[in-house]
């Protein structure tokens, strides 16, 4: 029997939160989508997500906040990071990538195909 | 200093001439009666007596010519001298009538003697007011840098600071600095005088740190060049400092700025980009998922437009460049048109809108459309923010001075924290509410501009939770029709 993978969506612009989920939801995968932060920490403290892809800047958490919070406990601790953000140079997202252990971070206007694609490689590789 | 000195070389020339030519015709004369001693022939010695005082006369006016001449030679050098000074002041040494000296004859002797004496302090006069310039030049110079300039021992010591440094360093005068190391004089600290005393890198020679004062950081840049060596071959350092406080928070404001606006453009790209990539790559899209992912396309496309617009209008009032279409403006028209264009909105929340006009109002000069749009882009905000079933006031005031139009709503407030930022470019409220809610962060600083243009502002006044009041206030004088 094949596994679902679970994925959990954390974006604040409503329109962009239901495109990505469409897109991952063709893709295979299970969506939840938050709106703020803090939902979005508590939905993955509580239940198993396999990948998480977050928004940086949101009400309540950011994007980093919560990628911290789920690295530091709970029961998506071990899912696959991915950040997406609307800021460019003022975001140091290499630190954050090395220090969360990010798969990949994207930014804003991204494909989403290139998202879907990422996902999946970085899964296949963290199976392999 | 302009010295105008009359030339007499010409005449004493001539003078010498005639008198060495008279020595001559009467030395030949005592060649004619050579070899007969004078004594035996009293014709001899009489001329011989002519001869004598001719001779000594003729002595004289020489020593005295000569002396007009050393003296007409020692004003010419000291003409130089104060020439290269460029006094401004003028000083006439020509002598009195245009008389020439030789005119004046022995009576020149003690004239020359006295016009020595004058000279001499005359001289002296002008060396020590040469000297005094060039004293005070270079300092009254680097004090008028805008520039902080200190020179450095060879010990790290502040030998000589103009005024800007001791300005910086917080001292009237640059005398207390004097000895301290330029750490001490800037207070800054011990990572920071290290770098400065070229501990850390003898080779670096431009440096930028900061020292705390009050509230604030203040930054300074400077650049240090190796000045002459001392005795024991160690470099002393001439420094250039200036303090870049301002320039720093200007870039630091321009930076934040261009952070914020490139964010809120790439927002509706990115879904206006992964929205026509759905409709491109999903072919068994139905047709109302179709409609939908077109219209959130042309929605975001409209928002960026939005956008564009609003920030160029926004940068145009505040350089200036947007000048006001004022026009005689009826206040009861304008206030029907703004209440036309956002009754519907009122409606579709179920807002109770009230609109409150004086009975008696004067006709004013205005831009009738950027008013409207202020006032309009207020009352969307009421709406926007004031729940279903809440009330939005729309109040005109006029008194002697001022005309004031307020909006008032029911809504949803705005905190302490946030309201002193209301009015920034792009600033939206820490408040989930407000995020849940489109908007560019834009709308009340053109409203804001909008007022300063007339000559007013907009104040607000508000509670979280119990709502809000946005005033645009300005004054009659330069609107009175």
């Amino acid at each position: 029997m094949e596994t679902v993978t679970k994925a959990l969506v954390a974006e604040d612009d409503r329109a962009l939160a239901d495109i990505i989920r469409l897109a991952l939801t063709r893709g295979g995968y299970q969506v939840t989508v938050a709106h703020d932060g803090k939902k979005a920490l508590t939905l993955a403290t509580n239940s198993k997500f396999d990948v998480v892809v977050s928004d940086y800047q949101m009400p309540l958490l950011n994007g980093e906040q919560l990628l911290s919070g789920i690295r530091a406990g709970g029961a998506s601790q071990e899912a696959l990071l991915f950040l997406c953000s609307a800021k460019s140079f003022e975001l140091d997202s290499e630190r954050i990538r090395k220090e969360l252990g990010l798969s990949s971070v994207f930014f804003k206007p991204f494909s989403l195909g290139e998202l879907v694609t990422t996902i999946k490689s970085h899964q296949t590789a963290a199976m392999a | 200093m302009s010295l105008k000195i009359t030339n007499t070389n010409r005449t004493l020339r001539h003078v010498l001439m005639v008198h060495s030519a008279t020595v001559l015709l009467i030395v030949a004369a005592i060649l004619g009666f050579a070899g007969i001693p004078p004594w035996q022939n009293p014709m001899l010695s009489g001329v011989l007596i002519a001869i004598l005082v001719a001779l000594g006369g003729s002595f004289a006016l020489h020593r005295s010519l000569y002396s007009l001449l050393q003296i007409e030679t020692r004003l010419a050098r000291i003409a130089s001298e104060a020439s290269a000074a460029q006094d401004t002041a003028s000083l006439s040494l020509e002598p009195a009538s245009g008389n020439t000296p030789a005119e004046f004859g022995w009576n020149r002797l003690v004239e020359a003697g006295r016009v020595w004496r004058a000279l001499d302090e005359l001289q002296k006069t002008l060396l020590a007011s040469m000297a005094d310039r060039r004293r005070g030049t270079g300092p009254q110079l680097l004090d008028s840098l805008s520039e902080g300039v200190a020179t450095i021992d060879a010990e790290g010591k502040i030998t000589y600071a103009n005024m800007s440094l001791a300005a910086m360093c917080g001292q009237p005068n640059g005398e207390p600095l004097i000895g301290q190391t330029l750490a001490n004089a800037f207070g800054a600290d011990n990572d920071t005088a290290a770098k400065l005393s070229g501990e850390i890198d003898p080779a670096q020679t431009s440096f930028e740190w900061t020292v705390p004062s009050g509230s604030i950081e203040r930054v300074f840049r400077g650049h240090r060049r190796p000045g002459r060596k001392s005795d024991g071959g160690a470099i002393s350092y001439v420094w250039t400092i200036r303090d870049i406080t301002q320039q720093k928070l200007a870039d630091s404001m321009r930076d934040k700025f261009l952070a914020t606006a490139t964010h809120e453009f790439r927002t509706p790209l990115a879904n206006i980009r992964a929205y026509a990539e759905s409709l491109d790559m999903s072919d068994d899209l139905d047709p109302e998922s179709r409609k939908r992912f077109y219209n959130v396309i042309q929605s975001e496309s409209m928002r960026l437009a939005q956008l564009v617009d609003d920030l160029l209008d926004i940068s145009k009032m505040q350089a200036g460049a947007m000048a006001l279409e004022c026009r005689e403006t009826d206040l009861g028209r304008l206030v029907e048109e703004i209440s036309q264009k956002v009754e519907g909105e009122m409606r579709e929340k179920h807002l109770e809108y009230r609109c409150e006009l004086p009975p008696k109002y004067p006709k004013l000069m205005l831009d009738k459309g950027k008013l409207a749009a202020a006032i309009v882009n207020l009352l969307g905000n009421a709406a926007k923010y004031t729940p279903e079933g809440g009330r939005v006031t729309f109040r005109v005031d006029v008194n002697s001075n001022r005309v004031e139009f307020s909006v008032t709503d029911t809504g949803i407030g705005i905190s302490e924290e946030d309201l002193p930022r209301v009015f920034e470019r792009f600033y939206r409220c820490n408040d989930d509410r407000v995020r849940e809610i489109t908007g560019s962060g834009l709308g009340l600083s053109l409203t804001q501009e909008v007022a300063r243009l007339h000559g007013g502002d907009v104040n607000v006044q508000s509670k979280l939770n119990e709502g809000s009041t946005f005033s645009i206030s300005l004054p009659l004088d330069s609107t009175a029709a």
